[in-house]
Formats: structure tokens, C-alpha cells, sequence
């Protein structure tokens, strides 16, 4: 085991694609944390502590998805009998975590005593993320809600772990240090002790990112592009069970829709409830996390809906609206690709007519269930909003607006993908990218006019925003109005893109 | 008699109909097929080895015009009658007529002179 | 005993026919006008090697995309408008046997027999307590070898009178793909059944395929019986003096390094060997058809 190999290990496992970024973003961080220290204005202290805290978020960052992919690397490393590997990922942690603590502790140092447990700050926050890269995976998600809890129970906890300020703190810290630490280095025994790094719910979550950012399997979309294994995110109790009564050349529709992918296959009812267990538990805890920051900040009660509803409510229509477009668009573009194992049985399958008929039939089971979806979801929003929120008009178009580009987002991309005219990566990026955004978006302008504080530019903003919508709906419209010409060209509605 | 008697070799240069009419051809006169008995059909000869019952077939076919086999009405293919007897020594010598072939020919190749050869051969014969 | 007897598909339209197929992707040709035309009854083998264009030319034959050029008639329909009752009659396996992921196999086979008219419930269940896969396990949860097994019990079941495999073979264990050519060889021999299979395993042609199809960089090669490539061709070897004599069409010519020149001949329609066979010091070896194979595709 060389200096080398300790060195180069975080540079070597993980895919270039991530290097890059993490370095940026770490580079950026350590330069704010200097620029922080050297202008910044305010006693040291407090110098301090904005410093530790830009370089805090760029360090946990690259903690908690970089450096746990050593754990990555020393299982691979493990198998392949490659012990000198293995310690060397082992040791580089160690040598990392000091390298990381020399830049603040050089230049914190000379401020004196009062800034010293900024640098416990900098310990902290690598095990942290050290955790979080290793622990299994619902621990991660529990401490993606800790943030919110901190803040909810914040007057609470005084009692419990010494503020800030406290003289104590450092003591306290430092033992949550040594714990933090010992977790670690504990479960880096326990993932190397089993035969492969388990994946799935108990699997760390670096186990996913083997691929880097663009393969199928970053960031736990588990291999999107083909579904002929179970998607890793959805448990197993949550997975759809057919249900294939009434299917047959009588209801081509129904019968179609079996094909056509998990999201769009008839389910049984035990099988619809379980699926929507689980999407309220998901929901679920983002509301929690939602209702306990809202609650840490006005200290009200819990109960009082009133308050909360301006908040959670345009969250939960954008929220249903994308999980409606999402998978059915998903679906689509999964079955026509060109190793898709069903196109060829659809192509080949009988009773479904001619092409004209084909193509109705087709065209009733991709897009009757989506859109009768969203326009459930339009209808109920606009209820929701004249009855309770009692939105004004400009707010009611954004909100009809938005629902209604979610909706023709949806049927543009699926008459692309069936018709064979897809823009390039760029075209898709661009295009993902300014609906997600526009949809995000959407969500600040409705929380700020609506309830009872509406901001005051919130005409203003509201009707730019409308243009914006507009104008990005025309350029669906164009798309989707190609992609239709291309399927009425085909010579029948099953063939493959891209051959 | 049994599928299991004759033997295909699917990678030999001999197409597999032509194998299974010799080893038909050798079962006769060799004895172990007497006259009148009763082959596989068709489909449990191509079933036990895997093959094309078109193969079988046609080499069911190519040995009866040949007269080794005969068609029973109702009970399918028998070895034609009168079938030992009717082998002269010089049709039976015929079937050993490839590996004689092949005899000479290494034979040439290294040089060997006949009558050595023979010599040998007579005494492996044990005659 | 005749297997023929049994049963007369009741059109006597060639099942499976190409002309002049031809198709480019992202500027390379994959196939260069391919004419090929099955006989009822009969079990074509398809060769290449990896590459070669074998699962592009089967899918273009059965309409699953367009080609650049040339077409493809299944029972005598343009195959990329097939009626229904071609469609009916069409068993295909492709090569990726990951369909329908979320049924289970039970669920499959329920479901397609609804379709399918002629579709055969109890050799499904058969086949699948045989090769000991359980029904009603989410597919996504069996092994690759099981599920391609269950892809072949789908197209199998339907009774089709033309199947089409695309290296059928490949995730099968020996047992398993003795079955699977026993099976295939009897319905040839018994139904009529005609099938089509590419395969890169040649000793499975030798056993089952009544002609055999070489495909070689897009090219259609040879295309024969399987009997006529042992009785037709053989390797000639001239030694060095008599390489020039050696003969002028060839299906290949190696020149080795002492100057000897080794060929493929075939024999001509009066079924005689040419005449630079005959030449002092030339030798004649019969070719197995994976020599054969190996000769050609270099």
C-alpha cells in the first residue's frame, strides 16, 4: 500500500462524470470559506462561523455521495482479493478527513479560542455525511428530515444538547463526534464483512452511484430506461399485481394497456390500495417535514389548517400532476425502445385489426387514463381554490394554466416518442428542464398569493408567469403536433425508434 | 429393435440419412437385424436423437429402394426379406470398401510395402 | 410413418419470403440485399457470426421495422401491414426474452391465450411443471435461462405454423436444448411447421435444420440443404507448383504461407469435381459444416 493508491482512491471510484462536479463544488466552498475569513465583515466569531458554514455545505455534499463510494471500492477490492486496495481506501478516508480540517484550522486557528468549535463544526459535518453515505437507506431519508426536526423542536431542545453559545458545547459535540465516528468505522466493518455491499432498502446509498451521474442507475432511478427488473425505489409490497379480468380482443383498449407497462397495467384493487399506501407514506413524510418547519416558525399548532393550507396545497397539486405525467411518459418511451421485448408482441399480436384501428386503440390506452387523471386533479384544484383559498383570478389562470401544461407536457412527449420524432439530448434536456422549472416555479408563485400574507408582486409575477407558460405550450403544441404526423406515417403504430 | 441402436454423429462429414442407412446396412448383415423384424417409426427414431424426421425419413426411403428394407402395410418398416442370404461376399466386401480405401492410402503415404500390410492384416483377421 | 401425411397447412403460400432487403444504420449497412424465400415444412438455420446482421434481417422479415429497402411477405402479406390471421399463425421468440416483466407466467400465458385461437393451455402448463418454473412468480423475479424458457413456452404454445427463433438457445443448459430441437424437429416433421432459427452454435443446425442460411457481413453467402453442404462442397488443397491451376469461382481461396492455396469447391451440375481436383498432389478433405462455416466467413 503506497502513498499513491491512498491518495488517487476517491479520484479512482467514482465515475468521471462526478469527479468533476464534486471538485467544483468543493473548490467553490473552500474559496468562500477564505473569502468568508478574509473580508467578511463582524467579530471573528462570527466571521467564523459564516466561513465554516459555506465550506460546511460544499464538505458535506462530497462527504456524504463521494468519499462513501471508497466503501464501494473496498468491497470491489475485497472480492478481487486485492487487499492492498482495500486498506489503502481505508486509510485515505482518514488521510482526507485531515486534509479536508487543515484549510479551516489553518485559518482559524489564529482567530483565537472563540472559534474553535467551528472546527468540531468541520468534523461533524464530514462524519455526517459519512453517514449518511453508508447507512442504509431509510436512515438516510429519516436524516433528510432531521433538518426539519431541528428546527421544529428548536426551543425544545435546549434542554437536550447545549446551544450554540454554550461553553458545554464543545464537549457535547465532541462526544457526538466519537459517537458519529465509531458508527462509521462500524458499519465500514459490517459492509465489508458480507460477500457484496447489499443493495436496495438496506444497501448504503452510494451502492447506486456506481454508474456516475449519467448512467441508468444515478441517483436511484435504478436503471430507468428498461424495466425488466423491478424498479429499486418502490418496495416490494408496493408493486403493482395485474389484474386481467375482461382483457381480451373484445376490449382492445384494456387489453393494450396490460402491455403497455407497470404504471398503465389494470391492477387489483388490494393492489391500487397498496400502491397508494405507499404514496401517501412518501407524501406523508415530506408534509411532516413541511408541517414541522412551518410549526417551529410561528410556534402554532399543528391543528390549524387554515394556516398551512396556502403551503401544502399547491405542493400537493404539482406533486400529483408530475406523478401522473411522469410514469405514463416513462412507460411509453420505455416500451418503443429499440431492445423493448414487448413492441415485437404487440406487432405481432392478433386481434387487434387493421392499422387504423390499431392506432385508435392505441391512442385510447396511452393517454385516456393520464389525461382523465390530470383533469380529476384540474378539477379538484379549482374546487379547493374557489372554496377554501379563495384565489383570485390572475392565481386561478396560473393554476389552470400550469395543471394544463403538466397535462400537455405529457401527451406532446408521448405523440414524440410513438411517432418517432424526438429531439435531440440537448432538445430533451432543455425541454425537461424548463417544464420541471416553470412547474417548480409554479409552486412558489401559487404560496405567495394565496393565504393570508399574499406578496405584493404577486400580480405582476403571476402574469408574467402565465406568458412564460404560454409560450412554452406553444412549443409543445408544435412538437406534439409532429410526433402526431409521424405515427399516422408509420406503416403500423408498434415499430421500434432509432433502427 | 431400438432408436437407441444406431448411433448419429451430427459433425461428421457424412450427411446423417447416408450415416443411418450404413449402420442400418451393417446391423442387417452383421446379424444383429434379422429378416422380418420391425424398425422404429419414423418419429421415434428422429425423437430419441434430436433430428429432422425428414432425415429419418429419407433414409428409410433410400434404404428400401436399395432392397435392405420393405414397407409392411399397417405396421410400418420391416427388414425386407431374405436379407443375410442375399448378401454375396462381394456386397459384404463392399461395405468394407472405405476403410480398405483408407488401409492403402496411409499405407501409401507412409511408404509401406503390400504385402507387409497384408502380412498384418492376415494375422489381426486370425486366420 | 410418413410425417408428411399428417397434416397440409391449407395455403401453399411461401410462409416467409425477403427481396432484395437491404437496411443502413447510422451510415453502416447491416444488410445488402438479401433474397431469401423458406419452403413449407422446412427448418432454415441462420449463421453469422456476432454482427453478422441475423436478428436485424429476422426482424425485418417480420415487419418489426421498415427497412431502407426491399420488402418482406409472411404468408404472402407485406409484413409490415400482417392481417390477423397471419399474425395467428406467428410464433417469435426474440432475443431479449425480458417481456412483460410485472405478470407473472401464468398470467402471460392466460392472457395471450385469449388471443391466440389455437393456443394449447395444457402443454403450457406441461412444459412449465417439466422445466420446474413457477407459475405464478412475478417474471421479473426468475432467472434469465427460465425466462427464456418461458418466451419459448409462448411462442411454442400458440401452435403457430411458423415460428421464429432468434438464438433461441443461448441461456439454455444441454438438456433443455436437446428438448427444445426435439421439439422443434417434430413439429417440422409431423405439422408442417415451418421455423426459422439463428443460431451461432452449429452442431445444433447439423441435428434439426433441413437447409442452412450463412449470413456474413449482410451478405447472404450460401444457402442450401443441410445435406448438400457435406455431399456438395469439400476443401481442396493444391500444393504450391499446382496453385495456379486452382479453380476460378471458389466460395473462398486461402493462399498459405509456403504458397500452397487451399479452396472451397463445390461440385457442378453433372455432380463432378473440377478438374484442378484431379491434379498431382491435390488433396480433397469433406467439410463439417462448422469447417465449413469457419472457411467461408473469413
Amino acid at each position: 500500500m503506497n502513498a499513491a493508491a491512498v491518495m488517487l482512491a476517491p479520484w479512482r471510484c467514482v465515475h468521471g462524470s462526478m469527479r468533476w462536479i464534486m471538485l467544483i463544488m468543493l473548490a467553490l466552498c473552500s474559496i468562500a470559506l477564505v473569502i468568508a475569513l478574509v473580508a467578511g465583515a463582524g467579530t471573528d466569531a462570527h466571521k467564523a462561523l459564516i466561513a465554516v458554514s459555506a465550506y460546511c455545505f460544499g464538505l458535506f455534499y462530497a462527504w456524504a455521495f463521494w468519499m462513501p463510494s471508497l466503501i464501494v471500492l473496498a468491497s470491489d477490492a475485497r472480492k478481487l482479493c486485492v487487499p492492498g486496495m482495500q486498506r489503502a481506501a481505508g486509510t485515505s478516508v482518514f488521510v482526507y478527513a485531515g486534509l479536508c480540517l487543515i484549510l479551516p484550522t489553518a485559518l482559524i486557528v489564529p482567530l483565537g479560542a472563540a472559534a474553535n468549535p467551528d472546527i468540531l463544526v468541520v468534523g461533524l459535518t464530514m462524519c455526517a455525511g459519512l453517514v449518511f453515505g453508508l447507512m442504509p437507506r431509510y436512515i438516510a431519508m429519516l436524516i433528510g428530515l432531521a433538518p426539519a426536526l431541528v428546527l421544529a423542536f428548536k426551543h425544545h431542545m435546549g434542554t437536550v444538547f447545549p446551544a450554540f453559545d454554550d461553553p458545554r458545547w464543545q464537549l457535547a459535540g465532541a462526544c457526538l463526534l466519537a459517537v458519529l465516528i465509531w458508527v462509521c468505522v462500524y458499519r465500514w466493518r459490517r459492509l465489508l464483512a458480507v460477500d457484496s455491499l447489499p443493495s436496495g432498502w438496506n444497501g448504503p446509498m452510494v451502492a447506486q452511484l456506481r454508474g456516475g451521474f449519467s448512467s441508468a442507475n444515478a441517483w436511484g432511478l435504478g436503471g430507468w430506461q428498461n424495466s425488466s427488473s423491478l424498479p429499486r425505489q418502490v418496495p416490494e409490497w408496493a408493486q403493482p399485481s395485474a389484474d386481467l379480468h375482461g382483457t381480451g380482443p373484445q376490449r382492445p383498449a384494456l387489453s393494450l394497456r396490460v402491455l403497455l407497462g407497470r404504471w398503465y397495467v389494470p391492477q387489483t384493487w388490494l393492489s391500487r390500495l397498496r400502491q397508494l399506501a405507499w404514496t401517501l407514506i412518501v407524501m406523508g413524510l415530506v408534509g411532516v417535514a413541511f408541517a414541522l418547519v412551518e410549526a417551529g416558525h410561528t410556534r402554532a399548532s399543528l391543528s390549524d389548517m387554515r394556516q398551512l393550507l396556502p403551503f401544502v396545497f399547491p405542493w400537493l397539486a404539482m406533486s400529483a400532476a408530475i406523478g401522473i405525467v411522469a410514469p405514463s411518459v416513462v412507460g411509453v418511451f420505455q416500451r418503443w425502445q429499440p431492445k423493448s421485448a414487448e413492441l415485437p408482441i404487440l406487432a405481432l399480436l392478433p386481434g387487434l385489426g387493421d392499422v387504423a384501428h390499431a392506432r385508435r386503440h392505441l391512442l385510447r390506452a396511452v393517454l385516456t387514463r393520464p389525461l382523465a387523471g390530470q383533469l380529476a386533479i384540474l378539477l379538484v384544484s379549482l374546487l379547493v381554490a374557489t372554496i377554501w383559498w379563495h384565489l383570485d383570478t390572475s392565481g386561478m389562470a396560473c393554476l389552470v394554466a400550469v395543471l394544463l401544461t403538466c397535462a400537455g407536457f405529457g401527451g406532446a412527449v408521448t405523440f414524440m416518442i410513438l411517432g418517432d420524432r424526438q429531439p435531440s439530448s440537448a432538445g430533451w434536456v432543455a425541454l425537461l428542464i424548463a417544464g420541471f422549472t416553470l412547474t417548480c416555479l409554479s409552486v412558489g408563485v401559487l404560496m405567495s398569493s394565496g393565504g393570508t400574507r399574499p406578496w405584493q408582486f404577486s400580480g405582476v409575477i403571476e402574469h408574467w408567469f402565465v406568458a412564460a407558460l404560454l409560450v412554452y405550450d406553444t412549443i409543445l403544441l408544435w412538437l406534439g403536433w409532429r410526433g402526431w404526423r409521424g405515427f399516422s406515417q408509420r406503416p403500423h403504430p408498434f415499430m421500434t425508434n432509432g433502427t | 429393435m431400438d432408436a437407441s441402436l444406431l448411433t448419429i454423429q451430427p459433425a461428421s462429414p457424412e450427411p446423417i440419412y447416408r450415416q443411418i442407412v450404413e449402420q442400418l446396412r451393417r446391423l442387417v448383415v452383421g446379424g444383429q437385424l434379422h429378416a422380418g423384424e420391425l424398425l422404429p417409426s419414423v418419429r421415434e427414431v428422429a425423437g430419441f436423437h434430436a433430428i429432422n424426421p425428414m432425415t429419418v425419413s429419407r433414409a428409410y426411403s433410400l434404404a428400401e429402394s436399395e432392397g435392405l428394407l420393405e414397407r409392411l402395410r399397417g405396421k410400418g418398416m420391416a427388414v425386407a426379406a431374405g436379407g443375410l442370404a442375399a448378401h454375396s461376399q462381394s456386397q459384404r466386401l463392399a461395405l468394407l470398401e472405405p476403410q480398405l480405401a483408407a488401409v492403402a492410402q496411409h499405407a501409401h503415404d507412409l511408404e509401406l510395402p503390400a504385402d507387409a500390410v497384408a502380412r498384418r492384416l492376415h494375422k489381426l483377421m486370425g486366420a | 410413418m410418413n410425417a408428411v401425411l399428417n397434416a397440409v397447412p391449407d395455403t401453399l403460400a411461401t410462409p416467409l419470403e425477403a427481396c432484395g432487403l437491404s437496411h443502413a444504420y447510422e451510415g453502416r449497412p447491416v444488410l445488402r440485399g438479401i433474397d431469401l424465400r423458406l419452403a413449407p415444412g422446412s427448418v432454415l438455420g441462420l449463421i453469422g457470426r456476432n454482427g453478422a446482421g441475423k436478428s436485424t434481417l429476422i426482424r425485418a422479415m417480420l415487419g418489426l421495422f421498415q427497412p431502407t429497402a426491399g420488402e418482406a411477405f409472411v404468408f404472402g402479406e407485406t409484413a409490415l401491414k400482417l392481417s390477423d390471421a397471419a399474425k395467428e399463425r406467428i410464433g417469435y421468440v426474440p432475443q431479449q426474452p425480458d417481456a412483460l416483466a410485472w405478470l407473472t407466467a401464468a398470467q402471460m400465458f392466460d392472457y395471450l391465450s385469449r388471443f391466440y385461437p389455437r393456443w394449447d393451455k395444457a402443454y403450457a402448463q406441461r412444459t412449465l411443471d417439466r422445466w420446474q418454473i413457477a407459475p405464478n412468480k412475478v417474471m421479473a423475479k426468475l432467472s434469465p435461462g427460465e425466462r427464456q424458457r418461458v418466451d419459448l413456452i409462448r411462442a411454442l404454445a400458440s401452435q403457430p405454423e411458423l415460428i421464429v427463433l432468434d438464438e433461441p438457445v443461448a441461456a439454455l443448459d444441454p438438456v433443455a436444448r436437446r428438448e427444445l430441437l426435439r421439439e422443434i424437429a417434430l413439429r417440422a416433421g409431423e405439422q408442417g411447421t415451418t421455423v426459422l432459427f439463428s443460431t451461432h452454435i452449429v452442431s445444433d443446425l447439423e441435428r434439426v435444420a433441413s437447409h442452412i442460411a450463412f449470413l456474413h457481413e449482410g451478405r447472404l453467402l450460401l444457402h442450401c440443404a443441410t445435406d448438400d453442404t457435406k455431399e456438395r462442397y469439400a476443401r481442396l488443397w493444391l500444393p504450391a507448383d499446382q496453385a495456379v491451376h486452382a479453380p476460378a469461382d471458389t466460395l473462398s481461396r486461402h493462399r498459405h504461407d509456403d504458397g500452397s492455396v487451399s479452396c472451397v469447391i463445390a461440385r457442378d451440375a453433372n455432380g463432378r469435381w473440377p478438374e484442378a481436383a484431379k491434379r498431382a498432389g491435390a488433396r480433397m478433405d469433406a467439410l463439417g459444416l462448422e469447417d465449413l462455416f469457419v472457411e467461408i466467413a473469413q
